[in-house]
């Protein structure tokens, strides 16, 4: 913000709250990067520049400033640490000068006249206590507040079953959805290893206004403040923003292949089971990135319901370019090997048998296949089958 | 209306008031000159204002001269300043109520257009407090 000079001692500033405006900020309270306040204001000017008076107060002192019980002069001339930076603002754009004086030498006419406060209600500190984004980027990883209301009432306690029920599917999901947006992926066999420790979320505090939890993500985001946690984090909100849209929710579920639909389901059962409504927030350390969504039991139930009646949500259609290996015409089987070596291997439907029958062994084929995708119910393990239903030669 | 180059596509906002009415300005000429009536955006013209980029473009008063009075008190490099007053017209611009968070409806952001010279209406004002 070009309000406050940079590039100072005092580090990356930025406004927390102003107090006095004329044409610019006057009196004001900032932070830097590192979370140190000050109290600001406009001291002097001449000619050739602005000075400046930038005060650090703890949090405790800023509650007393901002609440009126310390005057703006004290402010100042009784610094806690007994220092006091001056910043030069030159008119001409020149780079800021500063330095750090004792606050018993700041001439007195610099100062706020005695007996001027702040009186602001000061209950709590919101601004730096629930700034998640600016918590994400300090500290390079991704973050979820998950708020739940387990009886529609304000509590800060939580049954440890339906707990571990809600982190454990919400855990399950995430690294379904970062399965799924790898390279080649396909839904055989658990989760990679290197898949589940990129997903990792841990609690990082519980927190009062209904049930709170905040969690971060274990995997640190690079310089550009991405990740393969905050790619799936996106996913995982745009398909609780979708609610109970059927079409949408198709959509969605076939991209994001079976794993994901069936730990999908028991995360919104996790929900829906003991809470009447949650409210997922998440901030991330990209700009632009975070979101937060407000789930209603009601609206996890419906989506439950739509999912199920999906007669096959897990059925998508595409074309794979390769070389035939084989067709069976009496078993109506076929196989064809992929360029990239995948094989694919399944039965021939009705309407491309007749093709199928003709076509040429070690050819090269453009080969329309349906896949179908099963959850084996007790070991979760996902099994792909293979239907073709359209068979080209390559022109 | 005709506003000058730098000001950001929609400001001022849509909405915003014809410029009217008694305000104040603290002003560093005696009488006012062109230099009292620049915008912050014109003095730091490499600044990122961000989502207040508008309001870099316009300039501050006052609706009670109390206000101005107290901000001369509170942040002692607008001491030297004298308080003046004008009387605004729609032909000056447009002006929003902009308040601060501890002194409500006073303060006012004014944009200015190209073609008007503000410091012809302003006049230097005597307040007790200045003796």
């Amino acid at each position: 913000m070009g309000y406050l000079p940079q590039l100072t001692h005092l580090g990356k500033l930025e406004l927390i709250e102003v107090y006095e405006f004329y044409d610019q900020p006057i009196l004001f309270s900032c932070r830097n990067a590192s979370d140190a306040i000050f109290i600001g204001v406009f001291a002097d000017e001449d000619d050739n520049f602005e000075t400046w008076l930038y005060v650090g107060v703890s949090p405790h002192r800023f509650k007393q400033i901002r609440s009126g019980v310390i005057d703006l002069h004290d402010v100042f001339s009784q610094a806690e640490d007994g220092i006091v930076n001056q910043i030069k603002v030159f008119h001409d754009e020149h780079m800021p000068l500063s330095m750090a004086i004792p606050a018993s030498e700041i001439p007195n006419d610099m100062l706020p006249l005695p007996g001027e406060f702040i009186n602001l209600e000061t209950p709590t500190l919101p601004e730096l206590d629930e700034d998640l984004e600016r918590k994400s980027r300090q500290i390079r990883q991704e973050i979820i507040s998950v708020t739940l209301n387990f009886d529609g009432e304000h509590k800060t306690e939580a049954p440890a079953n339906a707990l571990s029920k809600v982190l454990g599917s919400l855990q399950d999901t995430i690294d379904a959805v970062g399965e799924s947006r790898t390279e080649g992926f396909n839904v055989r066999g658990p989760i990679a290893q290197n898949i589940i420790s990129d997903m990792q979320m841990s609690v990082t505090g519980i927190g009062a206004g209904s049930f709170k939890l905040e969690l971060a993500s274990a995997q640190l985001t690079d310089a550009f403040g991405e990740s393969e946690c905050g790619d799936a984090l996106q996913e995982l909100v745009n398909l609780l923003k979708i609610g109970s849209n059927p079409n949408e929710l198709r959509e969605h579920l076939i991209r994001l292949k079976s794993r994901v639909a069936h730990r999908y389901v028991s995360l919104l059962e996790s929900f829906s089971d003991v809470v009447t409504e949650a409210k997922i927030v998440w901030a991330s350390p990209k700009a632009g990135r975070g979101d937060s969504v407000y789930l209603p039991a009601t609206v996890a139930r419906e989506t439950i319901d739509i999912i199920e009646q999906f007669k096959d949500p897990l059925e998508s259609e595409y074309e794979v370019e390769g070389t035939l290996i084989g067709v069976f015409t009496d078993t109506k089987t076929f196989g064809i090997k992929a360029q990239d070596g995948t094989p694919y291997k399944g039965k021939i439907l009705d309407e491309a048998f007749n093709t199928a029958s003709r076509a040429t062994i070690s050819e090269r084929y453009i080969a329309t296949i349906r896949e179908v995708t099963s959850i084996q119910p007790v070991t979760e393990e996902a099994k792909a089958e293979y239907y073709l239903i359209g068979l080209q030669p390559v022109q | 209306m005709q506003w000058p180059d730098y000001f950001p596509d929609d400001c001022p906002p849509q909405g915003v008031q014809p410029a009217t009415g008694d305000v104040y300005r603290l002003v560093k000429q005696n009488p006012p000159e062109s230099k009292d009536f620049i915008p912050l955006r014109e003095k730091k013209t490499s600044a990122d204002f961000g989502e207040k980029e508008c309001q870099a473009c316009g300039l501050s008063v006052f609706r009670n001269v109390e206000d101005a009075i107290r901000v001369k008190s509170r942040a002692r490099g607008m001491e030297k300043r004298l308080v003046s007053k004008g009387t605004l017209s729609p032909h000056l611009g447009r002006i929003q109520n902009t308040p601060s968070k501890m002194f409500g409806k006073s303060h006012h952001t004014w944009w200015l257009p190209t073609e008007v010279q503000p410091w012809s209406i302003f006049r230097v004002v005597q307040i007790p407090q200045e003796g």
